[in-house]
């Protein structure tokens, strides 16, 4: 019997999407949680055609949370010198697959995307990790307004 | 939390690896000059709280809105 055959279907019910079925092999788990929200570590990325190019970072640990994010590379194309030396490294040299999110919110009538590039969180496809980290660049400000 | 009195120059060690020295003083503020193992991290208050009310402040996010958004953004990129 294959691995595959025997990976159970979990599912959750969030506040975006309703009932969500996933594996266990989609789970991304934060071991810190995310910054404000440290109980909370076991999370799905979630890709949905009508958000693009937004994704959202959905618990699985607690139906009520969840956060857009958005790559920052789309707002900030040199964002990768903002990130730590240590992480670029593994990033560039490895056959790993990364991918670097920030949190973003809407603000206001007019729905204004404010994006965080002071603390973005870094996931790690093979091990299944991430982290929210925070940045030492005194000039990165946590509320980035987009356009 | 404890509570220490020191002067311009002093120092406080919290374990056996981080020291706070007091560099300046003046009126309405205080330069601290902090020492610690490159694996402590080390941010100002005010960084973390912003961080966490934007964090929940995005945790709130009006999904239909976000998908106007995302229109507009799809437009913006010419995806």
């Amino acid at each position: 019997m294959k691995a595959t055959e025997m990976e159970t279907r979990m599912k959750i019910n969030t506040r975006q999407f309703g009932d969500l079925e996933f594996t266990e092999d989609l789970v991304i788990t934060f071991p810190k949680g995310i910054i404000g929200f440290e109980d909370t570590t076991r999370f799905l990325i979630v890709h949905d055609e009508e958000y693009e190019p937004f994704r959202w970072l959905i618990s699985i640990d607690d139906e009520e949370i969840g956060f857009p994010i958005l790559n920052p590379f789309l707002v900030q194309p040199e964002y990768g010198k903002e990130l730590p030396r240590s992480y670029v490294k593994r990033i560039l040299s490895s056959e790993e697959n990364w991918d670097i999110f920030c949190v973003v919110t809407l603000k206001g009538e007019g729905g204004k995307v404010t994006i965080n590039l002071k603390s973005p969180i870094v996931v790690n496809y093979q091990e299944k990790s991430g982290e929210q980290l925070i940045l030492t660049s005194e000039e990165l400000q946590v509320a980035n307004p987009i356009s | 939390m404890l509570v220490l009195t020191r002067k311009l120059g002093q120092n406080i060690l919290i374990g056996e690896k981080i020291s706070v020295k007091v560099l300046r003083i003046d009126s309405n503020k205080v330069q601290l000059g902090v020492s610690a193992p490159q694996s402590i991290a080390i941010y100002r208050q005010e960084i973390i709280d912003n961080i966490k009310d934007f964090n929940r402040l995005a945790n709130k996010t009006d999904h239909a809105r976000l998908k106007e958004a995302a229109r507009f953004f799809k437009q913006l990129l010419g995806v």
